[in-house]
C-alpha cells in the first residue's frame, strides 16, 4: 500500500474473489426497512401508488428508490401519465425498478411480455429507425441488446439552446449505417429535414439535486459564469431563472434545466401533439427533484439504511447530504468513509466480511491508485497536462454521485476510434458485425482540431460536438452518475459495457492501468454498492 | 498526420522566418517536443533545445500553469531561472506568474514560476517521450498524484464577487485578454470579458468594439514563429460570442474586427501581444 493509501487508513482484509452477477430487474420484494409495492415495470397511466421507499431486486441485492415528498399517487402525477401520442410517459424509460434508469434486462422482459407492443418500443426512438418494420424484433436490436434509444438531432446545427448561432466546424460523412437511419430518405442526413441518428442510454432521473444545480452558486464560485475547464466558455443559462447551469443533465448537455429537458423529451420521446403546459412541466420537475436512488442492500445481508452502514450508501444518505461538494480530497472524500465496515462485527458471516473488505479495497483503488490518464479531451486539456498521473476520483469528483463537478463532458473514447468497440482498426472488425453507425468527421482547416485525434475522426456518436459544433468536442459525453449502478446495465452512453466488470476492463485497457484480477473484482464490488 | 494537418503544420513552419535580431542571451524561446519525466510523486515536464534539457514545471491541478501535452509540440517562452537542475533539466522561469504561487519544491527548494508554455494546435506523434520514475528526483507538489491534501480543498469555492459599482463621469475603457499561442480560447484571462460586460452594463455603453490581434514570438535562434493567419479573426469572433452570451446592454452596438497583421516580436513581451481588446465607450 502506498503512502497515499495509508493516509486514509483503509485496511486490507482477507480477499474473497467475487464477481458481480449480471443484474436482473425482478419483482420487488418486501425489504426489512422499506415498505413496498409494485413490480419491475410501471406502465404509463397505471393506477395505484408507490411507497415513499421501495426496493427492487437487482441481482446483487436491492436497489432502493426514495421519494422525498412521500408516497406517490401514480394517477395524479405527470411523470407517470401518458402525455403524448405514443402511449409513453417519463416513467417508461426511467423505471424505479431500474434505479430510475432502464436496464436492458427490463427491456427484454417487457418485449417478451408484450410481444413488442409496449410503448417503450415506439418506432420514433425505440426502434433502430422508424422506417423499419416495427413488428420485427431485429428492428429494435439496439434497444434489446444494448438498451439504446435513437436520438435524432438536426444537422448541421444552426443554433444553440439559447438561440445563439452555431456554425459547425466540421462535416459529417456516414461511413457505416447498419440501422439505415442515417441514410434514410426521410430520417437521414440527406433528407429534406436532415437529422443525424445516434444511439444512447437513458440517464438516471434521481439524485438530481447534485446535477441540476446553479453552477455559479454551487460549483464554480469565483469562476462565475465560465466553464471551469478553461475553455473561456460561458455556461448556458436556465431561461426561467437566469442562473448558469452546470450543464450536467443530458449526455450532450443540450438542455440546461430539468424543465427544458422535460419539454425536449416530451416532443422527442413522448411525441406530444401540443406543448406541455407549464403546470405539467412543473409537476414533472417537482417530482424528479425529490427522487433518490441507490443500492439499498447487498446479497450478503448488509442493509445500507441501517445504523452502522457507510454514510454514502443508500438513498436516504443521498437525500440528506449536501450537494456541490468536491470529493477529490482526503478531508471529505467522494464517497465519504467506509470505516464503519472495517470494524467487523462478530455476528456477520465470513462471506459478508470478505465482501465488505473487497468493497473497501475497491474504494481504495478508486480513490488512491494513480495511473496515467491520457488523451481525454476536457480532462487532460484543462491544465492537468497530458498524460496526468492521477486517480479515478480526479474526474469522478462530485461527492455522493461521482460525476465531474465542472461541466463534465469529456472524450473518454467510448464513442470514438480507436477506443470504441468495433473499431475500424480492430483486426476482428468484420467478424464483430458492428451494429452502431460510424461517422467520419472532418474538421475545417480553421478549426481547432480534436486535441488527440486531429482533424479526421471516426466516431459512433460525436456527442457534445453535435450541439456545440466544435471539433474539439467530438466524442465528448457528459459523465453519468455512479449511483444505483447494479440496477441498470449496460453502461456508458453507448451501452458498450454490458456489466460493471466490462466498465472496469475498459478503463484498464484504455489507460493501461494494469489492474490485478483482485483489484478488478474489488472495483466491481465497490461500484455495485453505490 | 492527415493532409489538412500537414498543411497547417507547413503553414506554421512557413511563417517561422529568420530575423536579424535574437532575444537576450538568458532567454529561451523555442518550439520542441515536451518530455515527461516521472518521479516517485508527481511528474516533471521537460523540453530539449539544442541538445540541452530544460525544466518547465511539474504536474499541478487545473488551476495552475498549462502543462504540455504529449502528442503536441510546445512553444516555450522563458528565461534561465538560475539554481540547480530540477528533474535533470535547467530550470526556466518567466515574469508571467501562474496563480497560486509555487507549485511545489525540488530537494526542498521552491520551484520557480514556470515559463510561458503554449501547446501547438496540431498533433505531432513524435512527441511521445515518457521517462520512468527516477529516484534521484525529489519533487513535492502542492498537490500529489492522488486526492487533494491541501486545506483549501475542503473550503467551498468563494462566491463570485459582486459586480463593481461605477460612478460618473464614465470614461471609455479598454479591456484586454491575452492568449496562449495559436489559441482563441481565453483560458486565463476570460474574466476580463466579464469585467467589460459589467462595465458596459453599468455605463449603458453606446459602443463596444472587439479587436482581435495576431501575435508572433521571437525565438532564440533568431527566427520568428507566427500565429496562424486566421487567429486574429478567430479571437475576435469567439470573444463576440462570449460577450453576447454574457449579455450586452440594449443601448450598445457591437463591432467586431480583427487586425491580421503580425504584431512585432521582441522575444520578451510577446505573450502580451497575443490578445484581443474590448473597447467600451459610454
Amino acid at each position: 500500500m502506498n503512502r497515499l493509501a495509508r493516509a486514509v487508513t483503509f485496511s486490507a482484509l482477507g480477499a474473497l474473489p467475487f464477481g458481480l452477477i449480471s443484474a436482473l430487474a425482478a419483482d420487488v420484494h418486501e425489504p426489512r426497512t422499506s415498505p413496498v409495492a409494485t413490480s419491475y415495470w410501471i406502465a404509463p397511466g397505471q393506477v395505484g401508488s408507490l411507497p415513499a421507499r421501495a426496493r427492487y431486486h437487482d441481482g446483487v441485492g436491492d436497489v432502493e428508490v426514495l421519494f422525498g415528498q412521500g408516497p406517490v399517487d401514480l394517477g395524479g402525477n405527470a411523470f407517470f401519465t401518458p402525455l403524448g401520442s405514443n402511449g409513453r410517459a417519463c416513467v417508461t424509460c426511467h423505471q424505479p425498478g431500474s434505479g430510475m434508469g432502464l436496464s436492458v434486462e427490463a427491456i427484454r422482459r417487457r418485449w417478451q411480455e408484450t410481444q413488442g407492443k409496449d410503448p417503450v418500443f415506439a418506432a420514433i426512438d425505440g426502434s433502430n429507425c422508424p422506417s423499419l418494420p416495427q413488428e420485427q424484433e431485429s428492428s429494435h436490436s439496439l434497444l434489446l441488446e444494448r438498451g439504446l434509444f435513437r436520438v435524432s438531432l438536426p444537422w448541421p446545427r444552426t443554433s444553440g439552446p439559447d438561440g445563439s448561432p452555431v456554425d459547425p466546424e466540421f462535416t459529417i460523412e456516414v461511413v457505416r449505417d447498419p440501422t439505415g437511419c442515417n441514410t434514410d430518405p426521410h430520417y437521414g442526413l440527406g433528407s429534406p429535414d436532415p437529422h443525424i441518428s445516434v444511439y444512447r442510454r437513458p440517464r438516471v432521473v434521481a439524485n438530481l439535486k447534485y446535477l441540476a444545480v446553479d453552477a455559479g452558486a454551487q460549483i464554480f464560485g469565483a469562476a462565475g459564469p465560465f466553464n471551469a475547464k478553461r475553455l473561456g466558455m460561458v455556461m448556458d443559462r436556465d431561461p426561467d431563472t437566469g442562473s448558469y447551469s452546470a450543464m450536467n443533465i443530458m449526455s450532450d448537455a443540450r438542455e440546461p434545466s430539468l424543465k427544458m429537458q422535460a419539454r425536449d423529451a416530451s416532443v422527442d420521446h413522448l411525441q406530444v401533439k401540443q406543448p406541455l403546459t407549464d403546470q405539467q412541466l412543473q409537476s414533472i420537475v417537482s417530482f424528479e427533484s425529490q427522487v433518490y436512488a441507490a443500492q439499498g442492500s447487498d446479497q450478503w445481508g448488509d442493509d445500507f439504511s441501517l445504523a452502522g452502514a457507510p454514510p454514502s450508501l443508500g438513498a436516504r444518505n443521498l437525500q440528506q447530504s449536501p450537494s456541490g461538494v468536491l470529493g477529490d480530497n482526503f478531508g471529505n472524500p467522494a464517497f465519504k468513509s467506509f470505516v464503519s465496515w472495517q470494524e467487523q462485527a462478530p455476528s456477520i458471516s465470513k462471506a459478508q466480511a470478505s465482501f465488505r473488505a473487497s468493497v473497501i479495497r475497491g474504494y481504495d483503488v478508486f480513490f488512491n491508485r494513480p495511473f496515467w490518464i491520457r488523451d481525454v479531451t476536457h480532462i487532460n486539456t484543462v491544465g492537468l497536462g497530458n498524460p496526468a498521473k492521477r486517480t479515478c476520483v480526479t474526474c469522478h469528483n462530485l461527492q455522493m454521485v461521482g460525476t465531474d463537478a465542472s461541466a463534465g463532458w469529456g472524450d473518454l473514447g467510448t464513442t470514438n476510434e480507436p477506443w470504441a468497440d468495433a473499431a475500424l482498426s480492430s483486426p476482428t472488425y468484420e467478424s464483430q458485425r458492428p451494429d452502431l453507425p460510424l461517422f467520419k468527421v472532418v474538421c475545417k482547416p480553421e478549426a481547432r482540431p480534436h486535441p488527440f485525434l486531429g482533424r479526421v475522426i471516426f466516431t459512433h456518436d460525436p456527442g457534445r460536438a453535435l450541439i456545440s459544433g466544435k471539433c474539439y468536442d467530438v466524442g465528448s459525453i457528459v459523465m453519468g452518475q455512479l449511483r444505483a449502478l447494479a440496477a441498470r446495465p449496460p453502461y456508458f452512453a453507448s451501452g458498450s459495457a454490458e456489466d460493471l466488470r466490462a466498465v472496469v476492463d475498459y478503463y484498464d485497457r484504455r489507460f493501461n492501468i494494469g489492474l490485478s484480477a483482485q483489484e478488478r473484482t474489488d472495483l466491481v464490488n465497490f461500484l455495485s454498492v453505490l | 498526420m492527415g493532409k489538412s494537418s500537414l498543411l497547417m503544420a507547413v503553414a506554421v513552419v512557413a511563417t517561422t522566418t529568420l530575423c536579424a535580431a535574437a532575444p537576450p542571451g538568458e532567454r529561451r524561446n523555442f518550439i520542441a517536443c515536451p518530455v515527461l519525466q516521472d518521479t516517485d510523486t508527481v511528474p516533471c515536464w521537460l523540453a530539449e533545445y539544442r541538445g540541452e534539457l530544460y525544466f518547465l514545471g511539474i504536474q499541478t491541478d487545473s488551476g495552475g500553469w498549462s502543462p504540455p501535452w504529449l502528442g503536441h509540440r510546445v512553444l516555450v517562452e522563458g528565461r534561465l531561472a538560475g539554481g540547480p537542475r530540477i528533474c535533470g533539466g535547467i530550470p526556466l522561469t518567466s515574469d508571467y506568474a501562474a496563480p497560486g504561487g509555487s507549485s511545489g519544491t525540488s530537494d526542498g527548494q521552491p520551484l520557480p514560476t514556470p515559463p510561458v508554455v503554449s501547446v501547438m494546435r496540431e498533433l505531432d506523434g513524435s512527441c511521445n517521450t515518457l521517462l520512468p520514475a527516477d529516484p534521484r528526483f525529489h519533487i513535492l507538489g502542492r498537490r500529489g498524484p492522488g486526492p487533494n491534501t491541501a486545506a483549501s480543498a475542503l473550503r467551498r469555492p468563494p462566491s463570485p464577487p459582486a459586480p463593481p459599482i461605477f460612478t460618473p463621469p464614465y470614461k471609455a475603457k479598454i479591456f484586454t485578454l491575452t492568449y496562449e499561442f495559436d489559441s482563441e480560447l481565453a483560458a486565463r484571462t476570460i474574466g476580463e470579458a466579464l469585467n467589460a460586460v459589467q462595465y458596459a452594463q453599468a455605463v449603458q455603453a453606446r459602443q463596444i468594439t472587439i479587436t482581435g490581434h495576431r501575435g508572433s514570438t521571437l525565438l532564440s535562434d533568431g527566427s520568428r514563429a507566427a500565429e496562424i493567419a486566421l487567429m486574429a479573426q478567430l479571437r475576435a469572433q469567439e470573444l463576440a460570442r462570449t460577450l453576447k452570451k454574457l449579455g450586452l446592454p440594449a443601448t450598445s452596438t457591437l463591432t467586431v474586427r480583427w487586425d491580421s497583421e503580425l504584431e512585432p516580436a521582441d522575444g520578451i513581451t510577446d505573450p502580451d501581444r497575443r490578445r484581443a481588446d474590448i473597447a467600451v465607450t459610454p
